[in-house]
């Protein structure tokens, strides 16, 4: 069927379009056949579920896009996440004002961040390792700052950030828009790119690669700390034991979508898919009654395969 | 029409059509081998000749066409049957493991087992069977050095080596020698021409260096656009008539006149130092000059060149562009006080072959295109289309990606990533290597017009007529020294081996 073939070939997509497509399509598939098979999944309470669950998980996978996209893997977000959320919530019941409160996390977060950067650019161990022992590292911080102390009932002002659907999606918005304006706008962002695809290429054109891992770090920190932050307000409670295993969450969603594990590729456009085809499948799980275990199973193997079928496109690349 | 053939060649290709999408990468293409030849196959990059191997070596599938060996007909699937075959294909890159010992790597693979059950390899008999093989075949090497540590050379030996473990009747070497130094080439072309004269084994050989012809080949084969352009007696075919056949009309002179110098200075470089690399170098480039740089592998070159860019940390030295005394301690202060070094490998350093041509154009230049840290996009899309057009980068658009870019126009967006960035002084490591005929004079294009725009630039090369042709003045470098320094039309190719070698090991050209 070549006639068929040349009709497709005329349908000439926006490089911007085709990218996304597969896990477009991935996304529609999966929430149809879920659609079908679980008749309470087709409501709006358990649509709007989904986004709220997502919601969080996305702030956090949009740093995670920024440092995947540069090659700076960060196992430790989930830590960061935790770290955060107590040190607000410190400073809230201290009776810091909301904002200030607020930024005091997000601070922390930033702090967390720069702290991977420094040791990773300056020992030159690799990331894996060196976000592996701040993650323990950064738990332990949490502990310390939170472990045995109430904090919980915090001002309105405050839970309004994560409440309902709208707190989380609204967060949402805006660490898209910060992340897609950074990579997309800026220079920082376009070095991301360069340093990720080859970081001597980047080098020998004059980027300051250490410099700028740093800075994808902290966004990285940033943007995991709004998350914890966000959640915080949500169930109206600080908890030093929050968000465990959760870096793994946002890689897969960032990968899912089609952000290159090991850099150079990617977009945060890419993530909103990704994290929600993540959410839809652990939902319609939910939904579909498959016990706890056997879900965690499942997204390890889509993790599984969302890094395989990059590294097999990298080889049709090469 | 299948039996006129026999067994008089050991391989014989026929009609061997092979399309890839828009592109008709071989045209009904013929290719006999005769036992016992080097056969050496010729074509300017594109012109079909790694489509071919790969159709032979079973990388590829074959739209249409036939292949037979020793007269029998046979279906290539995958790169396994043609083992099974006894065809054997090294490749540019070196495929050794290089922690590994010659015997072991050998046998890679096909480890003659004590219990196959058990997965025990017998290892007396290895190195038995290896030592055999290599005395076999005259190959003097010694089964127990680490590979690693042996020359570019014995590697490619010790990679033949491994072929002659499975009965290979025909071996392919794509471009072995672009690699390899000049006296080593022959070291090689030995084992080649005692493989073929002893035990009647042939070789594919796939070369850009069009002198080689002659000194390895029985008869070469030219692909033009994917079509066998003739086969021919290397006896028949001078210099001339061979690239005429190749590029299909008549030669066009290969290396520009060069234009004076002005008499600023570009560059001055004294007493440059770098422990146990670079021993005191002192050089001046002025605008508009090229400084040609060459002498052997390992001669410190690149070393040299990566030091004035900032790449490497110096011992000791100063740097002036354009009389400023400047401080290169990174690439980035490199790149601000106007030096841009284009690396050899292009492939891996001097391109992120995932990305644009715009993408790749803007690297160096992102602090110039932007305001308060936001990228310029429109200036960016207008410059790097005028530098498109300004060096012919042909290409659909400044979004296609680099790696479908052929090496010419790879090496074109390199040098218009650096015009961008405005620099003063370009060095060019091995600036056409792995370049096609065409595609070097186009460099070689691009280079003039940098001259007239008052760049100087330092060209490390290891080919000595790129050396001799291309340079206003040449240095020749021994272990981290410079040890002569030839006006242009001075030496010849010879002078400059003489002085690249030295006295101490010179005997063995």
């Amino acid at each position: 069927m070549t006639t068929l073939a040349t009709r497709f070939k005329k349908v000439q997509l926006a490089p911007q379009v085709r990218d996304i497509l597969p896990p477009l399509v991935g996304l529609v598939l999966i929430t149809a056949v879920i659609g079908i098979l679980a008749p309470t999944f087709r409501q709006w309470a358990a649509i709007a579920n989904v986004f709220e669950n997502a919601s969080i998980l996305f702030i956090m996978a949009t740093g995670m896009t920024v440092a995947l996209i540069a090659n700076c893997l960060d196992l430790s977000v989930g830590s960061t996440y935790a770290l955060v959320s107590v040190v607000t919530g410190q400073l809230l019941i201290n009776q810091v004002p909301v904002p200030l409160a607020v930024l005091g996390g997000l601070v922390a977060g930033i702090l967390c961040g720069v702290v991977n950067g420094l040791i990773v650019t300056q020992t030159g161990i690799p990331a894996l390792i060196a976000t592996l022992g701040t993650q323990l590292a950064f738990r332990g911080v949490a502990n310390m700052i939170g472990a045995a102390v109430d904090m919980s009932r915090f001002p309105p002002e405050f839970d309004i950030l994560g409440s309902g659907t709208w707190g989380p999606v609204i967060n949402c918005i805006i660490a898209f828009g910060v992340v897609w304006f950074f990579l997309n706008k800026t220079k920082l962002g376009f070095h991301a790119f360069a340093i990720g695809g080859n970081e001597e290429v980047a080098r020998l054109a004059g980027i300051p690669v250490n410099r700028n891992k740093i800075i994808y770090y902290a966004i990285c920190g940033l943007m995991a700390g709004l998350a914890g932050i966000v959640y915080t307000a949500r169930v109206d409670m600080a908890a030093v034991n929050r968000g465990q295993g959760m870096e793994l969450w946002a890689i897969a969603g960032v990968v899912v979508g089609g952000t290159s594990l090991v850099g150079g590729v990617g977009s945060v456009v890419k993530t909103i898919i990704g994290v929600l085809i993540i959410s839809v499948l652990q939902a319609g799980m939910i939904h579909l009654h498959v016990p706890s275990f056997w879900q965690q199973v499942a997204t390890g193997a889509l993790i599984i395969v969302a890094v395989w079928l990059d590294f097999l496109q990298r080889k049709t690349r090469a | 029409m299948g039996s006129s053939s026999k067994d008089q060649y050991v391989v014989e290709m026929k009609n061997i059509v092979k399309k890839f999408p828009g592109v008709l990468a071989l045209d009904h293409v013929n290719f006999q081998i005769r036992p016992g030849e080097v056969h050496v196959l010729l074509g300017e990059n594109g012109a079909g000749k790694s489509t071919l191997i790969k159709v032979l070596s079973g990388a590829y599938l074959a739209d249409e066409g036939e292949i037979y060996i020793e007269g029998q007909k046979v279906d290539i699937k995958s790169p396994h049957t043609a083992i099974e075959q006894g065809l054997r294909f090294i490749y540019q890159e070196l495929s050794l493991v290089k922690d590994l010992d010659i015997a072991r790597n050998m046998f890679l693979g096909m480890e003659p087992m004590r219990s196959a059950r058990l997965g025990l390899v017998d290892w007396t008999k290895l190195y038995a069977q290896a030592g055999e093989l290599l005395q076999r075949f005259h190959i003097d090497l010694d089964l127990h050095k680490t590979v690693g540590r042996l020359s570019v050379t014995q590697q490619k030996i010790v990679e033949i080596a491994r072929a002659l473990t499975t009965q290979a009747k025909l071996i392919v070497l794509d471009e072995p020698t672009d690699v390899l130094e000049d006296q080593s080439r022959h070291d090689l072309f030995e084992v080649i021409r005692r493989l073929k004269l002893e035990h009647g084994i042939s070789f594919v050989y796939i070369s850009h260096r069009y002198r080689e012809v002659h000194e390895v080949g029985d008869r070469v084969t030219i692909l033009r656009d994917g079509q066998n352009e003739g086969t021919y007696d290397v006896k028949e075919l001078d210099f001339d008539a061979m690239i005429e056949h190749m590029i299909g009309g008549q030669l066009k002179k290969q290396y520009p006149d060069l234009t004076t110098p002005s008499q600023d200075e570009a560059l001055r470089v004294e007493n440059l130092s770098r422990k146990g690399v670079l021993n005191g170098i002192s050089l001046t480039i002025k605008k508009g000059e090229i400084l040609g740089v060459t002498g052997l592998m390992g001669a410190g070159k690149t070393e040299l060149g990566r030091a004035i860019a900032g790449a490497d940390s110096l011992d000791s030295g100063d740097i002036y562009v354009h009389g400023q005394k400047v401080k290169c301690a990174n690439p980035e202060r490199g790149i601000k006080n106007g030096i841009a070094y284009l690396p050899e490998d292009r492939k891996v350093l001097g391109l992120i072959q995932a990305h644009s041509i715009r993408s790749n154009y803007a690297l160096p230049s992102l602090d110039r295109l932007s305001v308060a840290g936001l990228v310029q996009h429109h200036r960016l899309d207008q410059e790097a289309q005028e530098y498109m057009m300004k060096l012919s980068v042909k290409a659909p658009s400044m979004n296609t990606y680099v790696r479908q870019l052929s090496g010419g126009n790879q090496q074109k967006v390199v040098v218009a990533k650096w015009l961008g960035a405005h620099a003063k002084v370009l060095i060019f490591d091995e600036p056409t290597r792995g370049i096609d005929i065409n595609g070097k004079r186009e460099i070689y294009r691009v280079m003039e017009e940098l001259l007239e725009q008052g760049v100087g630039i330092l060209m490390l090369t290891s080919d000595y007529t790129e050396a001799l042709e291309m340079s206003h003045r040449i240095i020749v470098m021994r272990r981290g020294s410079i040890c002569k320094e030839f006006k242009r039309g001075e030496p010849q190719e010879t002078d400059i081996l003489r002085e690249a070698i030295g006295e101490v090991d010179g005997v063995k050209v």
